[in-house]
């Protein structure tokens, strides 16, 4: 059991995944935050890659990574001017979302004690031929209403930032 | 080292928590939509683990591919939000924007 | 030579017209014209001599097939498609069809494209279009040459409409672009039911190796629907009846293309994937007797509207059309290597007919209209006898290339015992043999009937004649070197490769080979009769038979029939489903609107006498309600997410407790 590499990187993604994630939280200057929101994601696409699911973890440095980061720096930059730094919320409004927090973590965390334990390795150690396999097959549908939604959203995005355009007449 | 599920389960419970909790702390727009990545980002590793390690729930992979899509989709229409609500306003706090107000 | 070097060697062959396909289209403007008319024609000559290398060593080799893995393409479990060339004895005729015709006409088109503002972009396509068309022929699979076909469709479309500042022009490009869409629609069904059905059969592939042992596993009808499906794919690309009405308009393109695209090379792309997929279609006698069906009639039809046309290219084009026909009724009969053989020789003589027309353009400013030429004999005689060699041998005139190949097609037809075809195609061959014949003595003899102040006909450049010279040779000698009957060099070349072949044993050879030279001569007689001892006939001729004139004329109306039918019904269902919207819809919205009105006079008065107040008090217990839950909705989010939280908890808690 012991020594097996992947277990070893996913520990240690697991662990470099949560010191983002309080990065994200914590930072007051929100480029930081999303940069630390960048690592988070990418340490999780480890996570994937010491799982077997290679394909998932490239799908997440591509379009999550890739995109959606990008996109949240986009955003920044456009709403930037006014704040640059994000205010914290006082005490009164730290101590209830501690709490809800720590009893939503509690709650997950003795969650698992109900599902079933399987220990590494994993039972699939390739996981795209199963994905191929499930999206032509099983979930083509909603493959292609995924598609069809990503078209939308960003049709439908751009319209929201669309500059008006005024006719002089 | 050892790696059971149930591992993967609370490394994906605190990273859950630890979005609900910034997305109760920050009032910056931006800063609450990162907290939700981590949120669906946790929900999605919960997924790939059960699928990984069992063999009934291969769907998981396929579901984790989805959930990524939709967060993608719903980061871009998050951010036009909030670029026009920036636009009328010059200000992206979610207190501010509180015409819902009953 | 070993096999490896032989497999770099083929994939080396595509990919030189690609290199200049690049460097041309980005660096041209940069370059110049003359660094752009040495690399255009000379990586389509390197091209050209690099097939010899390798078709000769692959013969000496003793090898049957070559195939070159590029780059896999689509792995998905089983099914297998790869970026992959195939080098045998029909893509080797092929290959030397493309590169060596299409080099002749690079060289031809250095001298008439010369100070054309786009002339780096003209080259860049042109070898785009040599880089599809080679990937088309030798396709190892299906998929693969759909790309190709795609691929010079799309160059086709380009240069036809390369003079895009006139409209016309650019309306042809498109006019190409649209009709051949609704052929390759077909096509790409075709592939998906092959496709589906090899995947029925437990092997999905689409390769040609692999589908010559599935399809013979195949139900007959589906073979039969595939074919056919394919067989519309052709008739678009090919222009067959029913989709050829693009390639009379495609003569808007510079005259060069016209010569490698839409007469040489593309157009041929449907003989050849009928030749690829024999295996197929002779399992099919049904799909079969309509290519040689449609074949026949095309070849006949076509030829009714050369008649009458006046545009030099447009009396070729539906020449060109005509001996398409020609070469889908040989294959359509079984007779693959005589479509084979008409191909190539088609090749040479009509690469030869438009290069000399574009030669007489040349000299004539760019008419096209040959009633006001004539007479250009004398000043342009290169010109003059090379367009005459092309002419007989298009009019099928022994011993040119053209009578051998279209002998031989309708010597098997008639062997077959399809008289009916037989007999089309062999009037076919006389209308041929007539509209060619009034084209040379319209253009080159007789009186001069153009303006001598405008026009000053004058010789081309060199670099034009002479390819013209090299493929008047081809056309003269090509057919009896390749196809010479009996035990022909084509035949025992590509005799392999088509099992199926069929075979013309008793059938009386000499005598029919005797009438198809009668006909040739008499249609050549008959032009020259009326078009040059007596030039006076040929209005009273058209004023005599009006009908049928204007019919021809006017080609049958098939362009004004496909407006009203397909555009005009298209826009004509939008219309009338407009009107329902206004007439029935609204009707019917008016009338509920009407009567929820009535409805409503009558519930008012019943409303004012009795629920008045029950209604009031609800409302007002309502207001209470609401005025007390309104606090919920404070509008921050913050809270939303708590509560929203709570109700997942409690749903998941559920979900534990008491769900299984």
């Amino acid at each position: 059991m012991k020594g097996n590499p992947a277990i070893i990187v996913f520990w240690l993604c697991a662990m470099l995944t949560l010191l983002f994630a309080v990065c994200v939280i914590v930072a007051r200057d929100l480029v930081r935050a999303v940069t630390a929101l960048l690592f988070a994601l990418l340490m999780t696409a480890g996570m994937y890659f010491a799982l077997g699911a290679d394909f998932l973890g490239a799908v997440q440095i591509v379009l999550y990574v890739g995109g959606v980061v990008v996109l949240v720096l986009f955003g920044v930059m456009l709403t930037r001017d006014v704040e640059m730094t994000v205010p914290y919320l006082g005490f009164g409004q730290f101590l209830p979302a501690l709490i809800v927090a720590g009893a939503v973590t509690w709650g997950l965390w003795h969650l698992a004690d109900f599902l079933p334990r399987k220990a590494f390795p994993p039972v699939h150690r390739s996981v795209t031929p199963i994905l191929g396999e499930l999206f032509m097959k099983k979930y083509i549908v909603a493959f292609e209403v995924a598609s069809v939604l990503l078209v939308g959203v960003l049709i439908g995005a751009a319209y929201l930032v669309r500059r008006e355009v005024r006719r002089e007449e | 080292m050892i790696l059971y599920t149930y591992h993967i389960f609370r490394v994906s419970a605190v990273l859950f928590g630890l979005g609900v909790f910034g997305m109760r702390v920050r009032r910056n727009a931006i800063s609450m939509l990162l907290s939700l990545e981590l949120m669906i980002n946790a929900a999605a590793l919960n997924l790939v683990a059960a699928a990984a390690f069992t063999g009934t729930y291969i769907s998981g992979f396929s579901m984790a591919v989805f959930v990524i899509v939709i967060a993608a989709a719903e980061a871009a229409v998050a951010l036009a939000i909030f670029i026009a609500l920036f636009k009328s306003r010059r200000s992206i706090d979610v207190d501010e924007a509180a015409e819902m107000k009953g | 030579m070993s096999e490896h070097s032989l497999q770099t060697l083929l994939v080396i062959i595509p990919l030189l017209p690609m290199a200049g396909f690049i460097i041309n289209r980005f660096f041209g403007r940069r370059l110049g014209e003359r660094a752009v008319s040495l690399i255009g024609p000379g990586v389509v000559g390197l091209a050209f001599l690099l097939s010899v290398i390798v078709i000769v060593s692959l013969s000496l080799s003793g090898e049957e097939r070559l195939v070159a893995y590029v780059l896999p393409w689509m792995h998905v479990g089983q099914f297998q498609v790869d970026f992959a060339y195939v080098l045998d004895h029909l893509s080797a005729v092929m290959l030397l069809v493309v590169t060596g015709v299409g080099f002749l006409i690079h060289v031809y088109s250095i001298g008439y494209m010369h100070g054309d503002k786009s002339y780096h972009v003209y080259f860049s396509y042109l070898n785009l279009f040599v880089f599809m068309m080679l990937t088309l022929v030798m396709a190892e699979n299906v998929l693969l040459m759909f790309l190709g076909w795609e691929g010079v469709g799309l160059c086709s479309y380009l240069l036809i409409g390369f003079w895009f500042e006139e409209w016309e022009r650019a309306r042809a490009g498109m006019k190409a672009f649209v009709v051949n869409r609704v052929g390759d629609f077909g096509f790409l069904l075709g592939i998906l039911l092959l496709f589906w059905t090899s995947w029925e059969l437990g092997h999905p592939t689409l390769s040609f190796h692999s589908l010559e042992e599935i399809v013979t596993r195949m139900s007959p009808p589906v073979i039969t629907i595939i074919c056919l499906l394919l067989f519309v794919g052709a008739t678009g690309k090919s222009a067959q009846i029913p989709l050829y009405v693009w390639l009379p308009d495609a003569m808007a393109g510079p005259t060069p293309v016209s010569a490698l695209i839409h007469a040489a090379t593309m157009v041929t792309a449907g003989v050849y994937m009928v030749a690829r997929l024999n295996f197929m279609y002779s399992l099919s006698p049904t799909a079969s007797l309509v290519v040689a069906a449609v074949g026949a009639l095309t070849a006949f039809y076509a030829g009714t509207m050369g008649v009458v046309a006046t545009g030099i290219k447009k009396v070729l084009a539906y020449s060109t059309i005509s001996q398409l026909g020609y070469m889908f009724l040989g294959v359509g009969v079984g007779a693959y290597v005589d479509g084979m053989f008409h191909l190539t020789t088609h090749a040479f003589f009509k690469a030869l007919l438009f290069l000399g027309a574009g030669s007489v353009m040349h000299a004539m400013a760019d008419e096209e209209d040959i009633m006001k030429m004539g007479g250009l004999r004398k000043y342009i005689p290169y010109t003059y006898w090379v367009f005459l060699f092309g002419a007989l041998a298009l009019a099928g005139v022994p011993p040119f290339a053209g009578f051998f190949s279209k002998d031989e097609i309708l010597l098997k037809t008639f062997a077959q015992g399809h008289y009916v075809l037989y007999a089309i195609g062999l009037a076919g061959a006389f209308v041929t043999a007539f509209y060619t014949f009034r084209l040379v003595f319209l253009t080159f003899h007789g009186e001069e009937r153009f303006d001598h102040h405008k026009v000053h006909p004058h010789e081309s450049p060199w670099v034009m004649i002479v390819p013209m010279m090299i493929l008047a040779v081809l056309s003269l000698i090509g057919g009896a070197v390749l196809g010479f009957p009996h035990h022909s060099l084509m035949e025992g070349y590509l005799e392999e490769l088509f099992r199926y072949e069929v075979h013309a044993e008793g059938a009386p050879a000499g005598l029919l080979m005797l009438v198809s030279t009668v006909v040739a001569l008499s249609g050549i007689g008959l032009a020259g009769y009326v078009y040059l001892l007596r030039p006076e006939l040929p209005s009273r001729i058209a004023e005599r038979f009006k009908g049928l004139y204007s019919l021809l004329w006017n080609k049958y109306w098939v362009d004004e029939i496909y407006q009203a039918l397909f555009v005009n019904g298209a826009l004509g269902l939008a219309r009338s489903l407009a009107r329902f919207d206004l007439g029935v819809v609204d009707f019917l919205v008016n009338f509920s609107a009407r009567f929820t009105v009535l409805v409503s006079r009558f519930s008012g008065w019943f409303d004012l006498k009795g629920v008045d107040g029950a209604v009031n008090a609800i409302a007002s217990a309502t207001e209470g309600a609401g005025d007390g839950v309104r606090r919920v909705q404070t509008g921050v989010l913050q809270n939303y997410l708590l509560i929203f939280i709570l109700g997942v908890a409690c749903i998941v808690a559920y979900k534990i407790f008491f769900g299984g």
